[in-house]
């Protein structure tokens, strides 16, 4: 729909450049990542269920100091341990913007989180538009979603060896 | 500045054809018909440019009954939908944005396609799903779509839109416009704001598709989300290669997306494939 100039052509290269090279680009050792999390585990070792030795923040600084397949050793305020590679950040990541939210807590995980409705909003705007039986299709996953508790999906992760398990 | 808001009022124009064309409903033509350039006002753009998170789940919410009321409703399988939400929920374990209450249904419909919206609420067609053979073709669907929302585009479709003067500011609304029988101003704020940034996002994400950049940016993000949950990192690749062996048989493959032949040149770890 827009003329496809060399400027916009050469844009487009250097933004997909820049984020698969971003994207694919792991850590090395003596890099800071950040956590994605708070209260972050640091293990003791590289393995899911392994004792906790220190804690980072949200988008606190990590020093990486070993590196073992998708494990790495990392330093912060609070000390050092073993995290899984999926739970930091390469850049430093935004806090959310939580006015108005009871609790978006990033420590709190969704999978924990309680059943969430349509928002009263939204429920109003089903109604206004004559889309009430969508709202309550969408409130329908939200049921189903709600079944598949953290224990059945930590379970799934487990057994096909995904995130942590992997091996 | 006069060029460019004609050019958007005949996108949205085009746009509110071809949402007639698809059974899309009333909004696209409000969005076409609302479509007013206006002075700025910095207070207003400053609440688009920076929506709370309460408001993203307002306006991802109704984006999402807006998905589903075009794509057919919910295809109400319980096996199916479990298995989305247990590959969707290990995927959004490791999103940036795990605050997000990610949530994974199914639409019934056989087009092949897929949508996220703001809020964490992604949805893939019945058509695409089953032409997914396993969890890791399933992963790099999700995992883009999941992309999207941690990448936060459709807020910057929101920010654009803005700029652009394609909306009112919210709040300014005149006596005549109305919205599903009802004016516009004489909404509570936050509804208007769920009105208006919910047109927004239709004809940016349903309607028109995310911009080329962000497709391909949510390509290789959710390449490496993929990968780093475990998920064969070649998912998304095959589950695109179907998709485009597919296209001459599905009415609408992709419709909202980028090329698929563009996509699967951009992916990410295309080159180690070459041999194979």
């Amino acid at each position: 729909m827009k003329p496809n100039t060399p400027l916009r052509w050469f844009t487009l290269v250097v933004i997909v450049g820049a984020v698969a090279t971003t994207a694919l680009a792991a850590p090395k050792q003596g890099a800071t990542v950040y956590s994605k999390r708070n209260e972050m585990k640091l293990l003791i070792e590289p393995k899911p269920l392994a004792a906790t030795a220190a804690t980072a923040g949200f988008a606190e600084a990590l020093k990486v100091s070993e590196i073992r397949g998708t494990w790495l050793n990392v330093t912060g305020t609070h000390g050092s341990g073993w995290v899984f590679a999926g739970l930091i950040a390469e850049e430093k990541p935004n806090a959310e913007k939580t006015a108005g939210v009871a609790s978006v807590d990033a420590s709190s995980t969704t999978t924990a989180a309680a059943a969430r409705p349509l928002s009263p909003e939204a429920e109003q705007y089903a109604q206004r538009h004559n889309k009430a039986d969508a709202g309550k299709d969408v409130d329908w996953v939200e049921a189903e979603a709600h079944k598949v508790a953290p224990p059945i999906v930590n379970a799934y992760m487990k057994e096909n060896k995904k995130g942590e398990y992997q091996e | 500045m006069k060029t460019r808001t004609l050019l958007i009022v005949g996108l949205l124009l085009g746009a509110s054809s071809s949402a007639y064309a698809f059974g899309l409903g009333d909004l696209a033509k409000s969005v076409a018909e609302r479509t007013v350039e206006k002075a700025a006002d910095p207070n207003t753009k400053a609440k688009w440019d920076d929506l709370t998170v309460q408001q993203e789940i307002d306006i991802g919410d109704s984006v999402s009954v807006e998905i589903v009321a075009r794509y057919g409703g919910i295809w109400k399988n319980t096996v199916a939908t479990q298995r989305v939400n247990l590959v969707g929920r290990a995927l959004s374990r490791y999103a940036k944005r795990e605050s997000l209450d990610w949530r994974f249904g199914l639409l019934n419909s056989d087009a092949v396609n897929a949508f996220s919206a703001p809020n964490g609420r992604v949805f893939i067609t019945k058509g695409l799903y089953k032409l997914l053979a396993n969890d890791d073709e399933l992963a790099g669907v999700l995992a883009h779509e999941i992309s999207h929302a941690d990448l936060r585009h459709a807020a910057a479709v929101i920010r654009k839109a803005n700029r652009s003067g394609v909306v009112k500011e919210v709040g300014s609304s005149v006596a005549g416009d109305v919205v599903a029988g009802t004016k516009l101003a004489d909404l509570p704020m936050a509804s208007q704001l769920v009105e208006q940034g919910t047109a927004m996002l239709v004809d940016g994400i349903l309607i028109n598709g995310y911009p080329k950049e962000s497709e391909y940016e949510a390509d290789a993000t959710g390449y490496e989300l993929a990968k780093s949950t475990g998920f064969a990192p070649d998912g998304l690749r095959i589950a695109l290669t179907k998709v485009e062996a597919n296209t001459a048989k599905a009415k609408e493959t992709f419709n909202t997306h980028p090329s698929t032949k563009d996509r699967l040149k951009k992916l990410p770890g295309g080159e180690k494939k070459k041999g194979k």
